[in-house]
């Protein structure tokens, strides 16, 4: 799970994971050659883990979130072609680096495993050290590509996700509360009288004031992830999480905020405005929990500012 | 080299590969004789999957003689040809039978 916060524009979890042991999935039925890729792998930098068939590795795809999985295609359960599939339409999995391992010498099914999204094939028995290279350049060539993707995800100003980013985000936390009947909650907050600090006090201070607010809003929980929405509205995806926690959060945020004392500004308060929602009846997609946000932060700011409003069930 | 040879793996001379050989060179032949069984039975696709899992496995431990043995197996039943599926099972368990760690 991303912090919204990214220092320097730049994930520092996404340095650290292009030098950190890459996690590696092989999905195979056959135990012999799990004890083989064990055994032959074992001293490559790698956390080897293994599912013994097709469903047992969708599972833990999702669960370990791997570097890369080397994948069988001839399995009693599931073909590998299948799984390839049911990976690249899932958001959780559809980034991770597949690599097949199989008996097969038809050239068709190489030619198929690469155009489903499969990054290389390579071909039981295997040349250990060719098998060390495909990984490595795999999980090298994935993580770039990783890197390259969240930097365009994130905005320059804050260092936070941005609305693109959140977007998706916010897709797959609903697909995954309703798939688990987990709450999630939503604060979509924006600094109050922005225009008229900006036009008074200079655009660097207002960039100084999102940026401050921004900070506030990356240093709450690890699981929360706050982005910007556009300008001086943000908002914060809470999984895993009720109104009433969101509420306590977001009052949080808004005493921080408060409480700023601004140097070159001795006296100015600068507050922010916040609609909270909570995913439910009537507010069960996407664009239903976003209005519903977005209303409640709209009572906020006709209720007078500075405070938080809670938007109540459908 | 003679029908009855010993077939060691190419990676014999490596220590580190030792036991790994030792475990699949010990249920090596109990692997070729359940694929026979399996075809007696009229399981041909357990005796197929489990064909296709010694081809894959045999050269990854140092015995490309038994992936390549296997391989035959495993064509002649994709092709429905089992009485050639069967003949080439029993030469796969002959072959086991000579492998040694």
């Amino acid at each position: 799970m991303h912090k919204g916060l990214i220092m320097n524009s730049v994930d520092p979890k996404a340095f650290m994971a292009v030098t950190a042991a890459a996690r590696l999935l092989a999905i195979d039925d056959s135990e012999l050659i799990h004890r083989l890729l064990k055994f032959r792998l074992q001293h490559e930098r790698l956390e080897i883990h293994g599912a013994i068939n097709a469903r047992e590795g969708l599972v833990m795809a999702r669960e370990l979130q791997p570097d890369v999985i080397l994948l069988d295609i001839d399995m009693e359960d599931m073909n590998g072609f299948d799984v390839l599939t049911t990976l690249k339409n899932d958001p959780l999995t559809q980034d991770i680096a597949v690599i097949f391992i199989s008996g097969t010498e038809e050239a068709m099914d190489k030619v198929r495993a690469l155009d489903q999204g499969a990054v290389d094939f390579v071909t039981k028995p295997f040349e250990v050290v060719e098998l060390k290279a495909r990984v490595r350049t795999a999980i090298r060539s994935q993580r770039l590509l990783k890197m390259l993707a969240q930097r365009a995800q994130i905005d320059g100003l804050t260092g936070l996700w941005n609305r693109a980013y959140m977007d998706q985000r916010l897709a797959a936390e609903v697909d995954e509360a309703r798939r688990h009947g987990q709450p999630l909650s939503m604060i979509l907050c924006d600094i109050d009288r922005f225009k008229h600090h900006n036009d008074h006090f200079g655009h660097p201070f207002g960039d100084l004031v999102i940026e401050r607010f921004a900070q506030i809003l990356s240093g709450g929980r690890s699981s929360d992830v706050a982005c910007r929405y556009g300008g001086e509205e943000f908002c914060v995806i809470l999984p895993s999480t009720t109104a009433i926690e969101a509420e306590e959060v977001a009052n949080r945020y808004r005493e921080q905020l408060e409480h700023i004392a601004w140097s070159d500004h001795p006296g100015l308060v600068v507050t922010a405005s916040f609609g909270v929602t909570e995913l439910g009846s009537g507010r069960d997609t996407v664009e239903s929990i976003l209005k519903a946000a977005d209303t409640a932060l709209y009572h906020a700011k006709q209720g007078g500012r500075n405070r938080v409003v809670v938007s109540a069930p459908a | 080299m003679p029908d009855d040879a010993p077939i060691r793996s190419v990676f014999a001379d490596d220590p580190d590969m030792a036991t790994l050989i030792d475990e699949f060179v010990s249920s090596l032949t109990t692997r070729a004789s359940t694929i026979l069984e399996r075809l007696d039975q009229g399981a041909t696709e357990q005796a197929r999957v489990l064909a296709h899992q010694l081809k894959g496995a045999g050269g990854g431990y140092g015995f490309p003689q038994v992936t390549d043995a296997a391989r035959i197996v495993e064509l002649a039943i994709r092709e429905k040809r089992l009485d050639d599926a069967h003949d080439a099972a029993q030469d796969l368990i002959r072959l086991c039978t000579r492998v040694s760690s």
